[in-house]
């Protein structure tokens, strides 16, 4: 997958209304991919403020009248002040602009903090170990204990690791490579739970 | 004298629950589908140059063997009791088709196969798997078992939760994977894809890379040793953040990228090797 198609896909995904198999490639794409990860990170952490924002702004109630008066007074503006509104005009777009750009790159940098790359990584993986282990607790009863023994012994083992991975990309959050070992630490998270599923079904 | 003897002759142990012998057999086809089920003993799968597959076991007293299927597909296993104990071990020992496609399945059992080329698929609880032969594909899976390879297969997949993996031979596409057990690998020719990972199982990897491959070798919390043929050609990037990075290979030449730690290059480096441990060190050294 290429930046570009990543990004067009980052606000379906963060809306969570792409389908699995774009998601997926998503996730890939953006675990080797530092720009697309702070896009997707910063996607993420807007959605809901914006989805906070009212639906509609109406201006006040008495702006109408005061403009309407300063037109009234300066009917006839000379050039002279038509070049000074066009003046005032354009610093007033640089202002605003690059008040807005300020605020976006103070947004991005906060947003691309610890918590929210570890929020990133683990997306999905813990809804779906969840799942599981609600499964595992439906066929406990078909497992052997020394067998639920040993699943308990390796999720600890694994559950350990996810915590010091996740610490350790909370102190530096841009890093892949500590990404990639809290990702796939819940990968082998949920390997085990479907193993142990699986035991429970067909032994 | 002779109530000594007597009670000399009841103090010798008589195994309780006594085994009984049982042969199926069936014709079947060269690539016939095989599944076999033996929760506790052993199951043994040699491969043979027949149309047929045959089946001699010894099964616990109150178990059963079942066998069944056609010639293209079948399945068989050993059924226990209705007892509320542990299962009684059996033994089950399969002559199949070389190029059968092989399922087993157990929980405490070994199973064992050797001479197969068709499809592999092991999986048990805490029996150990042993697997002799070349496979197109083998999938070994246990929880608490160790699983011993030898032998090539076109793609290898080999999972432990608990117990060590050791794998001598060949293979093109690897995944091998514990949580604390040890992973030690030698690789007998060069691997095009390949992704070793524990959590706290130590990895060891000896053989080489494609020329355009790619390995991965990760590791929570332990160490990683990646020995190479002194003639790799590799870009070798290594994250390891607690533990020491040893480079013992001669020609190895280093360079610090942006966002890694430590980068190695090796001849043209157009093979791509990515080493990652938390909490261990990595040491690379060339093969000897």
């Amino acid at each position: 997958m290429t930046c570009e198609s990543a990004r067009n896909l980052i606000d379906s995904y963060v809306a969570g209304t792409l389908a699995a198999r774009d998601a997926l490639a998503l996730e890939e794409h953006v675990a080797v991919c530092a720009e697309c990860t702070i896009d997707l990170a910063a996607a993420g952490s807007l959605a809901g403020p914006v989805r906070a924002l009212p639906r509609r702004m109406d201006p006040p109630g008495d702006l109408w009248p005061a403009v309407r008066q300063r037109l009234v007074r300066k009917r006839t503006p000379g050039w002279g002040a038509l070049a000074a509104a066009a003046v005032l005009l354009i610093a007033l777009t640089s202002v605003v602009t690059a008040l807005l750009l300020d605020r976006r790159d103070a947004t991005t940098a906060s947003l691309a903090s610890g918590a929210a790359a570890v929020r990133m990584v683990e997306a999905g993986y813990v809804e779906q170990a969840l799942e599981l282990e609600a499964a595992l607790e439906q066929g406990r009863e078909r497992l052997a204990p020394e067998t639920i023994t040993i699943v308990e012994r390796n999720l600890d083992v694994i559950a350990k690791a996810i915590a010091e991975s996740r610490a350790a990309l909370e102190q530096d959050p841009a890093n892949q490579d500590l990404r990639i070992l809290l990702r796939t630490g819940h990968e082998q998270r949920v390997a085990l739970l479907e193993q142990a599923v699986r035991l429970s079904r067909e032994l | 004298m002779r109530h000594a003897l007597l009670l000399l002759l009841l103090a010798v142990p008589v195994p309780l629950a006594a085994q009984q012998s049982v042969e199926r057999g069936a014709a079947a086809a060269p690539t016939v589908s095989i599944r076999a089920y033996n929760l506790a003993g052993s199951i043994r799968v040699i491969g043979w140059d027949r149309d047929s597959v045959h089946v001699g076991a010894s099964v616990a007293r109150g178990s059963r063997l079942y066998f069944g299927g056609s010639r293209t597909a079948l399945k068989l296993g050993v059924e226990a009791g209705a007892s509320s104990g542990a299962t009684p071990p059996s033994e089950l020992i399969l002559h199949v088709p070389k190029g059968a496609r092989v399922w087993l399945k157990s929980a405490t059992a070994g199973a064992d196969v050797e001479g197969i080329d068709g499809e592999v698929d092991v999986s048990t609880v805490s029996g150990n798997i042993q697997v002799r032969g070349d496979p197109s594909l083998l999938a070994a899976e246990s929880m608490e078992g160790s699983l011993d390879i030898g032998g090539s297969a076109s793609v290898l997949r080999l999972k432990s939760a608990g117990g060590s993996i050791n794998f001598k031979g060949f293979a093109g596409d690897l995944t091998v994977s514990t949580v604390s057990g040890n992973i030690q690998l030698n690789v007998s020719g060069p691997v095009a894809t390949g992704r070793v990972e524990s959590v706290t199982g130590r990895i060891a990897w000896a053989g080489a890379v494609g020329a355009v491959g790619s390995l991965d070798l990760q590791t929570h919390g332990a160490h990683i040793q990646l020995a190479l043929p002194r003639s790799q050609d590799a870009e070798i990037d290594v994250s390891a953040f607690s533990g020491k990075v040893i480079n013992g290979f001669p020609s190895a030449r280093r360079s610090a990228p942006p966002g890694k730690p430590v980068r190695y290059l090796l001849g043209d480096g157009s093979a791509h090797i990515a080493v990652r441990s938390l909490k261990g060190g990595v040491t690379i050294s060339a093969e000897q």
